[in-house]
C-alpha cells in the first residue's frame, strides 16, 4: 500500500524556499568568488612573470641608457678637452662634469681617466675610483648604502684618429632611472628596494636576484577586481533585499492569502451551514487566489443552500411521511416510531407513560350516511378538538381510519383520566350539526398506563388499550375506560396477549393459518355448489375463531396481509385437492384489499384451477372502499379472469344497494340478518321483492344463516338460488363426503 | 645701400631652388679638412669645393658657434651651389678638431689672437688651394674676428670682405662685459694669468677662462674695431639687419661716419632668419657681382 506523504504547511515551504534560495544564492556568490580568486590568482602569478620580466628589461634599459649616455658624454668635446688639456680638470669638474646637457638627474658622478686609466686629476668629493681597469671598459653594478648604481666605463675615442685618448666613467643611480622610465606596469616603482648593503662588481643577473619589489597588479586586473567586488557586494545586497524585502512582500502577496484561505477553509468546515459574504474577507490582490476564494464562497454558499433545501424537502418529506394528509396529526407510521424510541427510553424509567386511544363510535355509519366529505369533515373536528385539549403538547396520532391515540409521558394516571375526559366532553359539545350530522357523535376511550400492577412491560399498554376500548364500546361500560387487570380477566379469550401474538403471527407471516370450508348448496337439490373459505388460526391446539381475529386484523390494519395469505391457503388445498373438483371455492377479500394492484397479480394462482373449479371473490365490507373506480376496475379485471364476484353481507349495513350497482357483481350474499327477516312476514314480504329485484337485475342470490329446513324452504320460495348455513354444512378444515355435490344430503327444499 | 622689403627677383629664386638643393649636392662635393696648429690642436674646416674655379669664400661663424650655424650654414651652401669655392672652419677656441659649439661655462682656453692666427692659416691653405684672393665672410663676432685678422694680416691676399652684423665688444644691449668686468680681469691677470676665472663677455654670464684670454677678445671694443675697420682694404661691405636689436644704436651711425660701406635689409634680424636670409644672398650676390 502506497504510503501518502504527510503534506506540509505553506509557511514551511516558503520559508525552506526562502532558506534554499539563500544557500543557492551564497553558493554562487561563493562559487564566484573562488572563480574570482582563481582568476586573480592566475593574474597575480602572470603579473609576478611580468614583473619579473619587467624589472629585468628595466635594468637592461638602464645599463643601456646608462651606457648610452655615458657614450654621447664621452663624445663631448669638453671631456676631449680636459684629456687634452687637464689643467682645469678640476675646475671642469667641478662646475662642468655635472652641469651640461649630458648629464641627467641619475648621473651621481663623472670621472675622467687618461690612456693608462689614472684619473686626471684626484677629486676628494668624487665617489669614482682614481684608478680604472681599462681592459673591460663596459659597465658594472655595486651597491652603496643599499643604493644600486651603475659603474659605466667609456673610451674617449679622438674621432679624427679613431684612438682611445682616455676613458670617461659615470656612476648613475638605478633607482632614479628606474624612476624616469614610465612603463612600469606591473611593479609599483616606489617599492623598488635592494636587499643588500654593499657590493661591487655585480653583473644585471646576480643584481636581479636581491631587488625586491610589489607588485601593482595587472591592469585587467586592476580593472576588473573592482567591478567583480561590486558585483558581489550587488549580488549580497540583493540577496539582503531580497530577503528583507522581496520575500516579505512576496510572503505578504502569497503565503498571507494562501493561509488567509486555509483559514477561511477550516472556518467553512467548523461553520458548514453558514452563507459567508465575500466582500467580508480581506482583499488577496492576486486575481488566482481572489478567484479560488470567490470560487470557495460561491461553492461553499451553494452547498450550504442546497444543504438547506435538503434539509427542508427531508422535513417535508418526514413531514409527508409521518402525517396524516387528512387531519395534520400524526400518522400511523409515526406512532409505531414513537413508540418505539418511547419503549427504548423508558424501558426501565419509572417515568408514568399513559396510552389513550379514541374511537369514533358508528364512523362508518356515519360516513355511509352522510358520505365520505363528511365523514372526512368528522375526523378533522374530533382530531382538532383532541388536539385543543392536549394543547399540542402531546402528539395525536390517527392509527386507522377513525382511530385516535396519544401517549401522555410523566403524567399520573389520574390526570390521564381528566384529559381523557375533557375530550371526551369537548367532542360530546362540539356542533356536529354545523356539518349537517343529526345525530350525536360520540367517542370511545381506552386508557392504559404503566402505573398499572401488572408485570407487563411498555409494550403490553397496546394490548391493554385495546382491551380498554373494546369494553368502552360494549353496552354497560363507560365510553372511557381505563384498563384493568379484571377487564383482561374477562377478555383473556380475545384479548389475551397470547392470542393476540397468535393472531398477529399468523396474519403477517401466515403460521397457523388454516382455512376451513363451508358448503354453498343448490337449494333445489342440496347439493354444494361451491365451497366459502373461511380463515381459522390453530394455535397450541386450538382454534382461534373470526371474532378473534378480525378486531386485530382492523386495529392494526391488516387486512391486506390476511387477505394475500388467505388466498396462499386456498390455493395450497386446491393444490392438495382439499376441495372437491367441479365444484367451487370463494374467498373473501376485504374492501382496503380491493383496490390494490398486487391483488390481480396474487389471484393469477388461481389460473390453474379455472376449468375445474367454480372460483368466487367475496368482496366484504363494501361501505369500507373508498376508491370506488379502482375497485370496479380491479373487480372487472378479476371476472374477465374467470372469477365470479359476490357481494357480502348484504344488508348489514356493511354492503348496500348503491355498491350493487357500483360494482361488478355476479352474486349476492344476503347477510343472515336479512335471512332472519323470512320469519317476520311484514319483512318477509320486502325480502321477498328484494330477492325478486336482485334476481330479475341478473344477479345470484346466496341466503347465509339457513339453520332449518324450513328456513331453506322459505328461501327457495323467495327466489334464492343457493343457501349457506349450518343446516347445509358448519365450516370445516375437511370436507366430508356428504358435503359433496354428488352425494348430496337428505335434503329436497321442496320437502 | 639700404635694401627695403623682400625683393623676390630672379636670383632670388634661384637662390631658394638652390638652397633646396643644398642638402643633396653640398654633401658629396664638401670634405672635412684639417690642420694642426702649433700648439698641438687640431683644427678642423669643411671645404664646398665645387670642381670648377669660383672665387674661394672663407666663411666664419660666430661667438662660440661653428659653421653649422644656420646663417652661415645656408650661407655657405648657397654660394657653394653658385659656384663658390666655400671653407666653413671652425674655430678650435681652444678644443681639439671642436665640431661643437662651446658653452660659456666651458673652460675657454683660447685668445681672440689664437682665432686670428686660426683664420689666417685657413685663408692661407684656401689660397693654396685657389690660388686666388680670398673674399671673407662673417657673421657677428665671426665678422669681428675677420677684422681682427685683416688688421694683423694686412698683406694677405683677400679680394673681399663682408661683414654680416659686425658686431664689437662691449657694444649693444646684450653684451654683458663691462669696464668693472674688465678690471676685475685686469686684476685678476695681475696677479695670475693661468688661473681661471668666471667673466661676464658678450651674451655670457660665466664666462670661464684666463684673465688673458678674456682680455684679449674684451680690446676689441667699438674703438679698435672701428679703427680696424677704417684701415682694412680692400673696404669692407658691413650688411645689417634692419631689425638687429643686439647693435648698440650708436654701432651704425659711428660705421658710417667712418665711410663705410653698409647695407641694410630692411626688417632683419641679427641672424637674418625667415626669408631675410634671401635677402642677405641677394646683398652678398650683388656684392660679390661687383668685384
Amino acid at each position: 500500500m502506497a504510503i501518502r506523504p504527510k503534506p506540509l504547511s505553506f509557511s514551511l515551504f516558503t520559508t525552506l524556499f526562502v532558506f534554499l534560495f539563500l544557500i543557492l544564492l551564497f553558493t554562487l556568490g561563493n562559487l564566484t568568488y573562488l572563480q574570482f580568486k582563481k582568476l586573480d590568482d592566475k593574474f597575480r602569478e602572470a603579473g609576478e612573470q611580468s614583473a619579473a620580466a619587467e624589472i629585468e628589461l628595466a635594468l637592461i634599459e638602464a645599463i643601456g641608457l646608462s651606457e648610452d649616455k655615458t657614450l654621447r658624454l664621452a663624445a663631448w668635446e669638453e671631456i676631449r678637452q680636459q684629456l687634452d688639456n687637464s689643467t682645469f680638470y678640476s675646475y671642469w669638474y667641478r662646475y662642468r662634469a655635472k652641469n651640461n646637457e649630458f648629464v641627467t638627474a641619475y648621473n651621481l658622478d663623472v670621472a675622467i681617466y687618461d690612456i693608462q686609466g689614472r684619473v686626471l686629476a684626484p677629486i676628494d668629493t668624487s665617489l669614482l675610483p682614481t684608478e680604472i681597469d681599462t681592459r673591460n671598459p663596459g659597465y658594472s653594478i655595486q651597491v652603496r648604502d643599499a643604493n644600486p648604481l651603475i659603474l659605466v666605463i667609456s673610451p674617449v675615442v679622438d674621432p679624427v684618429s679613431g684612438k682611445t685618448q682616455g676613458y670617461l666613467a659615470t656612476l648613475n643611480r638605478l633607482v632614479t632611472i628606474f624612476n624616469s622610465l614610465s612603463h612600469f606596469n606591473y611593479i609599483d616603482r616606489n617599492s623598488i628596494r635592494i636587499t643588500i648593503e654593499e657590493a661591487e662588481g655585480l653583473s644585471s643577473q646576480a643584481l636581479l636576484e636581491h631587488i625586491e619589489y610589489r607588485l601593482t597588479g595587472d591592469p585587467y586586473a586592476k580593472a576588473i577586481k573592482p567591478l567583480i567586488k561590486e558585483s558581489l557586494l550587488q549580488l549580497a545586497a540583493t540577496a539582503l533585499i531580497l530577503t528583507l524585502f522581496i520575500f516579505p512582500l512576496a510572503a505578504w502577496l502569497l503565503n498571507r492569502p494562501i493561509l488567509q484561505l486555509s483559514k477561511q477553509i477550516d472556518m467553512l468546515q467548523s461553520s458548514p451551514h453558514t452563507p459567508v459574504i465575500q466582500e467580508r474577507a480581506k482583499p488577496l490582490f492576486i486575481k488566482e487566489l481572489d478567484k479560488i476564494q470567490s470560487s470557495l464562497y460561491a461553492y461553499h454558499n451553494k452547498l450550504s443552500q442546497a444543504h438547506t433545501t435538503l434539509n427542508q424537502k427531508n422535513q417535508e418529506l418526514d413531514d409527508l411521511a409521518q402525517h396524516d394528509p387528512l387531519t395534520g396529526v400524526m400518522n400511523r407510521r409515526a406512532f409505531d416510531a414513537y413508540w418505539r424510541e418511547v419503549n427504548d427510553v423508558f424501558k426501565h424509567s419509572t417515568n408514568e407513560i399513559c396510552l389513550i386511544l379514541f374511537d369514533i363510535n358508528h364512523f362508518k355509519a356515519l360516513n355511509d350516511t352522510y358520505g365520505h366529505h363528511t365523514g372526512d369533515e368528522i375526523l378533522i373536528a374530533i382530531a382538532q378538538t383532541i388536539n385543543s385539549i392536549l394543547h399540542n403538547r402531546e402528539q395525536l396520532f390517527r392509527l386507522s381510519g377513525d382511530e385516535f391515540a396519544t401517549i401522555l409521558i410523566g403524567i399520573p394516571p389520574r390526570k390521564a383520566m381528566q384529559i381523557a375526559k375533557q375530550c371526551h366532553l369537548a367532542i360530546t359539545n362540539y356542533p356536529f350539526d354545523k356539518l349537517g350530522i343529526n345525530e350525536p357523535v360520540r367517542i370511545s376511550i381506552g386508557l392504559a398506563d404503566t402505573s398499572t400492577d401488572s408485570d407487563e412491560n411498555i409494550n403490553a399498554l397496546q394490548w391493554q388499550a385495546d382491551v380498554a376500548i373494546h369494553f368502552a364500546k360494549r353496552p354497560g361500560y363507560s365510553s372511557i375506560v381505563h384498563f384493568k387487570p379484571e377487564l383482561a380477566e374477562n377478555a383473556r379469550g380475545l384479548f389475551s396477549s397470547q392470542t393476540h401474538s397468535a393472531v398477529y403471527e399468523a396474519v403477517t407471516k401466515g403460521t397457523g393459518l388454516v382455512m376451513h370450508y363451508q358448503p354453498i348448496v343448490d337449494l333445489e337439490d342440496g347439493k354444494p355448489q361451491y365451497f366459502e373459505a373461511l380463515v381459522r388460526i390453530v394455535h397450541d391446539g386450538q382454534l382461534i375463531m373470526p371474532s378473534h381475529i378480525f378486531p386485530l386484523v382492523e386495529a392494526r390494519s391488516l387486512d391486506q396481509d390476511l387477505d394475500f395469505h388467505v388466498i396462499e391457503k386456498t390455493v395450497s388445498d386446491l393444490q392438495q385437492g382439499r376441495i372437491p373438483s367441479n365444484t367451487g371455492v370463494s374467498i373473501n377479500i376485504s374492501a382496503p384489499t380491493i383496490v390494490e394492484n398486487e391483488l390481480v397479480n396474487r389471484l393469477a394462482a388461481f389460473k390453474p384451477f379455472m376449468d375445474n373449479y367454480k372460483l368466487l371473490i367475496e368482496v366484504t365490507e363494501t361501505a369500507l372502499i373508498t376508491q370506488l373506480q379502482t375497485a370496479r376496475k380491479n373487480l372487472e379485471i378479476l371476472r374477465n379472469m374467470g372469477f365470479s364476484i359476490a357481494l357480502d353481507d348484504f344488508g348489514s349495513g356493511y354492503s348496500s344497494l348503491r355498491y350493487l350497482g357500483a360494482m361488478p357483481v355476479d352474486v349476492v350474499k344476503f347477510d343472515i340478518t336479512l335471512t332472519r327477516l323470512v320469519d317476520d312476514r311484514a319483512n318477509n314480504l320486502i325480502l321477498n321483492h328484494l330477492a325478486k329485484m336482485i334476481t330479475e337485475s341478473g344477479h345470484l342470490l346466496v341466503a347465509e344463516g339457513i339453520e332449518t329446513a324450513q328456513i331453506a324452504e322459505q328461501m327457495t320460495k323467495l327466489g334464492f338460488r343457493y343457501g349457506q348455513g349450518y343446516y347445509f354444512g358448519r365450516p370445516a378444515r375437511k370436507i366430508g363426503k356428504s358435503a359433496s355435490r354428488e352425494d348430496s344430503a337428505n335434503y329436497s327444499a321442496k320437502s | 645701400m639700404i635694401i627695403r622689403g623682400v625683393r623676390f627677383t630672379q636670383r632670388t629664386i634661384q637662390w631658394i631652388v638652390a638652397s633646396s638643393l643644398i642638402t643633396a649636392t653640398a654633401a658629396a662635393k664638401s670634405e672635412i679638412v684639417y690642420q694642426q696648429l702649433e700648439n698641438g690642436i687640431t683644427v678642423n674646416a669643411e671645404y664646398l669645393d665645387t670642381g670648377s674655379q669660383g672665387p674661394p669664400i672663407l666663411i666664419l661663424h660666430g661667438f662660440l658657434q661653428t659653421r653649422d650655424f644656420f646663417t652661415v650654414r645656408r650661407l655657405g651652401d648657397a654660394l657653394h651651389e653658385a659656384g663658390y669655392r666655400v671653407l666653413l672652419p671652425n674655430l678650435s677656441l681652444g678644443i681639439n678638431d671642436r665640431r661643437q659649439s662651446l658653452a660659456c661655462e666651458a673652460i675657454h682656453n683660447h685668445s681672440i689672437e689664437h682665432d686670428t692666427d686660426e683664420i689666417a692659416k685657413w685663408v692661407e691653405w684656401l689660397y693654396n688651394r685657389t690660388d686666388e684672393p680670398i673674399i671673407l665672410i662673417g657673421h657677428s663676432a665671426g665678422s669681428l674676428n675677420l677684422v681682427a685678422f685683416l688688421d694683423t694680416f694686412r698683406s694677405t691676399p683677400v679680394a673681399k670682405s663682408l661683414l654680416i652684423s659686425l658686431i664689437a665688444f662691449g657694444q649693444g644691449p646684450i653684451a654683458k662685459e663691462n669696464l668693472a668686468e674688465k678690471r676685475r680681469a685686469e686684476g685678476d691677470f695681475a696677479e695670475n694669468s693661468d688661473e681661471i676665472h668666471r667673466y661676464r663677455l658678450a651674451y655670457c654670464d660665466h664666462y670661464s677662462t684666463t684673465a688673458g684670454f678674456y682680455l684679449s677678445y674684451l680690446a676689441w671694443g667699438q674703438q679698435r674695431t672701428l679703427q680696424a675697420i677704417s684701415a682694412i682694404r680692400p673696404e669692407p661691405t658691413i650688411i645689417f639687419g634692419g631689425s638687429d636689436k643686439r647693435l648698440g644704436p650708436e654701432w651704425k651711425p659711428l660705421l658710417r661716419a667712418r665711410n663705410v660701406n653698409i647695407i641694410e635689409i630692411e626688417g632683419a634680424n641679427h641672424f637674418f632668419d625667415h626669408t631675410h636670409e634671401f635677402n642677405l644672398l641677394d646683398s652678398i650676390e650683388q656684392s660679390l657681382g661687383k668685384l
